[in-house]
């Protein structure tokens, strides 16, 4: 009777945490969940150690029988420095942060000390760890549709962080990529790569319920929904739910301030440093808001009911801006600024995360651009769309807005990989940045520019209805774009897969008094054809010669051609593969005096839009404005800087 | 104030004539840019404004593809340290050509090549007080809340002008007599404290207004229907309004200097 009434209980218990909070904002499941996780952690917060204790069900949904199980044991990266990750990253660094020195406060590492199955049978003999990777012989084969529980216990100390996990030596501890986490069964066989240098995750999906013990003064965040808060002896235990997530994170600080906001049902919780005047913490509820509105209306549903932000302090600098399911780290200085928006747009960028990775969960090891570029751009037009700032950065007249600052990045750089390749295979750690980041961008809104952008609306809405929580591909991708439209698709899968380029130019130009016809009569007396000698009329012959550099194509751009009486017209270049040139020769009554390629700037993956026109001596003369201006205020600016 | 304005005028051909070198100097590099510049980044304009996504498009594309446009600017990076070493020099010459009450060309030049040096090591030990000056000035603006936005650029701005006042101290003495000039420099900017502060208003309000002719000159030239002749015009006249502000600066110092020696 006793058992009943307890089992009768916990189920009341848990369906009152649920009435409390749902990590879900419409009932579940939305993914497959391979595994159901409960973990229960302590922080200690004098040495940034975790011990926790973990049991993991995870379920064959494959359909072969396994007897093996490999793991990721990410911290392990920080273990020492002949690790993947430290050799790969010259020593330890990461974007703008480095490991600082050789104390043992730089390194981290998880370390399992006990697993055993759901019979308590020991499986350590069975546990073959190397490094970063684990590899766990299963005590019995798994066949497809069964479930295999195994409890495990572990440590993780947490490094000094410089690359995304740790703690900056002082309250700040940033807990992720820190408990035993297994790899993915993935098109027929195991998919579970070590740490590298220039990656990052792969993961299934399932549910999580946490229980993390910390001090009591110390705020937490993490992944999921809180569901119940206890307190014991100075230590409070924070109990997390989440569901159809691929990972688990939590931060504490005891110098978090807190803000908060609701969006459609959605609460986004924002740890911030204090101090930070109230316009910069609005600043941060409204990106994050004005994202979510943008993916409801161009992409799709947000699942979840959370979204944290977490600002990690300026010496913890290596946190900042990256993304976790229904958790993302912002910048570390979030002051609005009245010129740049990058405390706004690091935040859009890592909400948006959510979608391309934390819902979409495609493989970054291998194809790193389907969750950065497609971010990178959907990060641009939610910051013109919905958050009402067109420009990143913005002083006097000078602007720079998201789609041409991933343009000038991409025609900067040299071509060495496609942007489809796998992290660790680029030529360099730049090459890897740029075709994850801003080539696909461009690549992109080139596509929107060409194609329009209810086109590509429908690529990104049919992309997450086809595979949301499905781990899908370039492929994939592709093949949606496909029935959208197939040159599109043609063009993108070009631009992706290969190193094909293209630049477009205003070749030759030439404008001309047109004479009248003039010469021998040959239809006259042919014994003695009438000559008349050609005369200059009023009219003008125009010669205009196009070319597009490189194998890649678009169908076409306009071209505006500018006539000295002010009028412009506009005509439409159609491009065909087996001919990189267009000639077009004719006569009007004013003289032409610019060819403008491309004057909407549609192909943002032109190598170089200096070539995209041509002017006639008379009117090539306006760099004055812009020459004169730069002059005057630099002398200007010195001399009254200094007073000489 | 008079005998400033005074000297200011006595200094007018000084004014034009250290204009027409400044440009000079950097003539090579504005050759290069308008040629160059003429040639891969003029574009539509109402395709490119100036400043816009588009012209910066353009702008670094030129960057990349013409090496003639890179050395303009290039040139432009690497003259402006001699247009300031030339400016120190000028500024050295007039200082004591002022001091003489007879602004002489020549020896205005004279006295540039001459105290050229002095000049320089007093600047290079002058780079210490607004080291300390201006970082005072920032460690209280921390104490400051983060809304008196404005009250902290005025702090800031303090703490530079205050710097300034006291290198122009110092040079009154440095070409006379360079031993200890930054030191008795700032004994007599202190000596005439209350007259600086007051004085410093008045210069921060000609410095605004520079500051907004240039804002002016700027959108005048960005637009696409002003012509390039006036462009010209209110560039020299705006020029020409900040040498004399410089000029008006410097021979306040020198009477301050004269009343004190």
């Amino acid at each position: 009777m006793l058992p009943r009434l307890c089992a009768l209980l916990s189920i009341g218990l848990m369906l009152l945490q649920s009435a409390y909070a749902s990590p879900l904002r419409s009932p579940g499941p939305f993914s497959e969940r391979v595994h159901q996780t409960q973990i229960d952690a302590t922080l200690d917060t004098d040495t940034h150690r975790v011990n926790a204790q973990m049991t993991l069900v995870w379920t064959n949904t494959s359909v072969q029988t396994l007897t093996n199980m490999p793991f990721h044991l990410y911290l392990n990266a920080f273990a020492h420095t002949q690790t993947t990750f430290i050799q790969e990253s010259n020593g330890g660094q990461l974007r703008n942060d480095a490991r600082e020195g050789d104390d043992q406060d730089n390194f981290g590492y998880v370390l399992v000390t006990a697993l055993s199955d759901a019979s308590g049978n020991d499986l350590m003999p069975n546990w073959k760890m190397d490094d970063d990777i684990a590899d766990l012989t299963l005590p019995a084969p798994l066949a497809p549709g069964e479930s295999v529980t195994l409890n495990f216990s572990f440590v993780s100390q947490l490094p000094k962080v410089y690359a995304r996990s740790g703690h900056n030596g002082d309250t700040f501890n940033f807990v992720a990529q820190w408990f035993p986490k297994p790899g993915v069964f993935f098109n027929g066989q195991w998919n579970n790569h070590r740490y590298h240098a220039n990656s990052e995750y792969f993961a299934d999906f399932g549910n999580y319920d946490v229980r993390l013990t910390a001090p009591s003064e110390f705020v937490v965040g993490a992944t999921g929904v809180l569901v119940e808060k206890t307190e014991q002896d100075g230590n409070t235990t924070h109990h997390y739910m989440a569901e159809d997530v691929h990972d688990f994170v939590w931060v504490a600080d005891s110098k978090f301030g807190e803000a908060s906001t609701e969006y459609e049902g959605i609460t986004i919780r924002l740890l911030y440093q204090p101090p930070l005047d109230e316009e910069s913490v609005q600043n941060q509820l409204d990106a994050a808001a004005a994202t979510f509105r943008w993916f409801h209306e161009h992409v799709g549903y947000y699942p979840h009911s959370t979204m944290t932000l977490v600002q990690p302090p300026e010496d913890a600098d290596g946190a900042s801006g990256m993304e976790y399911p229904t958790l993302v780290t912002t910048i570390t200085n979030l002051d609005k600024s009245p010129f740049q928006e990058m405390a706004a747009m690091v935040t859009i960028h890592e909400v948006g995360h959510n979608y391309w990775q934390g819902i979409m969960a495609s493989n970054e090891f291998e194809e790193s651009w389907l969750d950065e570029g497609i971010n990178s751009y959907t990060e641009g037009r939610i910051m013109a769309e919905s958050f009402g700032q067109p420009y990143a950065f913005h002083i006097g007249p000078l602007n720079v807005s998201m789609p041409y600052g991933h343009h000038l990045a991409t025609m900067g750089a040299r071509v060495t990989d496609p942007v489809n390749t796998p992290s660790w295979e680029y030529a360099t750690t730049g090459a890897y940045g740029l075709n994850s980041y801003s080539k696909p961008a461009t690549i992109l809104a080139t596509a929107e520019r060409i194609w329009g952008v209810e086109k590509m609306d429908r690529v990104l809405k049919g992309y997450y209805q086809a595979f949301a929580f499905k781990h899908p591909t370039t492929q994939d991708f592709l093949s949606v774009a496909a029935t959208v439209d197939e040159d599109m698709a043609k063009f993108l899968d070009n631009a992706l897969n290969t190193l094909q380029t293209i630049d477009l130019r205003a070749y030759r130009m030439s404008s001309d008094k047109a004479d009248s016809r003039g010469g021998f009569d040959l239809t006259s007396d042919p014994a003695n054809p009438t000559f008349t000698a050609p005369e200059e009329t009023d009219s003008w012959q125009h010669s205009v010669t196009l070319l597009r550099e490189g194998e890649l194509m678009v169908p076409g751009v306009n071209v505006n051609l500018v006539y000295a009486d002010g009028h412009v017209e506009t005509r439409y270049w159609q491009m065909t593969p087996d001919k990189a040139w267009e000639k077009w020769q004719w006569r009007t009554d004013s003289e032409l005096v610019e060819v403008l390629v491309d004057p909407q700037f549609s192909v943002l993956l032109d190598g170089n839009f200096a070539n995209n026109n041509k002017i006639t001596g008379e009117n090539s003369k306006q760099a004055w404005r812009w020459v004169q201006s730069m002059f005057i205020s630099m002398q200007s600016a010195v001399s009254l800087l200094l007073a000489w | 104030m008079m005998k400033a304005f005074k000297t200011v005028w006595m200094c007018k051909w000084a004014a034009l004539l250290t204009l027409v070198i400044e440009w000079l100097i950097l003539l090579p590099a504005f050759v290069l840019l308008m040629k160059f510049g003429n040639q891969y980044v003029v574009a539509d304009i109402n395709a490119t404004p100036i400043g816009s996504p588009e012209f910066l498009a353009v702008f670094f594309g030129a960057m990349k593809s013409s090496d003639g446009f890179s050395l303009g600017l290039m040139s432009f990076a690497l003259l402006l340290p001699i247009l300031l070493l030339t400016k120190l020099a000028l500024t050295a010459g007039l200082t004591a050509q002022m001091q003489t009450g007879n602004v002489r060309l020549v020896g205005w030049f004279s006295d540039a090549g001459r105290l050229f040096w002095p000049a320089l090591g007093l600047f290079l030990r002058w780079l210490v007080v607004p080291l300390v000056l201006v970082g005072m000035m920032a460690l209280v603006t921390m104490l400051l809340p983060d809304e008196w936005t404005w009250v902290k650029a005025g702090l800031l701005l303090f703490g530079w002008l205050l710097s300034l006042s006291w290198f122009m101290h110092a040079l009154n003495i440095n070409v006379q007599r360079e031993r200890l000039s930054l030191w008795r420099g700032g004994k007599s900017l202190f000596k005439n404290f209350v007259t600086v502060l007051g004085f410093m208003l008045i210069f921060a309000l000609l410095l605004a207004l520079c500051g907004g002719m240039n804002l002016l000159l700027g959108e005048h030239n960005l637009d696409a229907s002003s012509g390039m002749w006036l462009g010209y015009v209110f560039s020299f006249l705006v020029a020409l309004l900040v040498r004399f502000v410089v000029i008006y600066w410097q021979a306040v110092h020198v009477h301050w200097w004269q009343k004190t020696a």
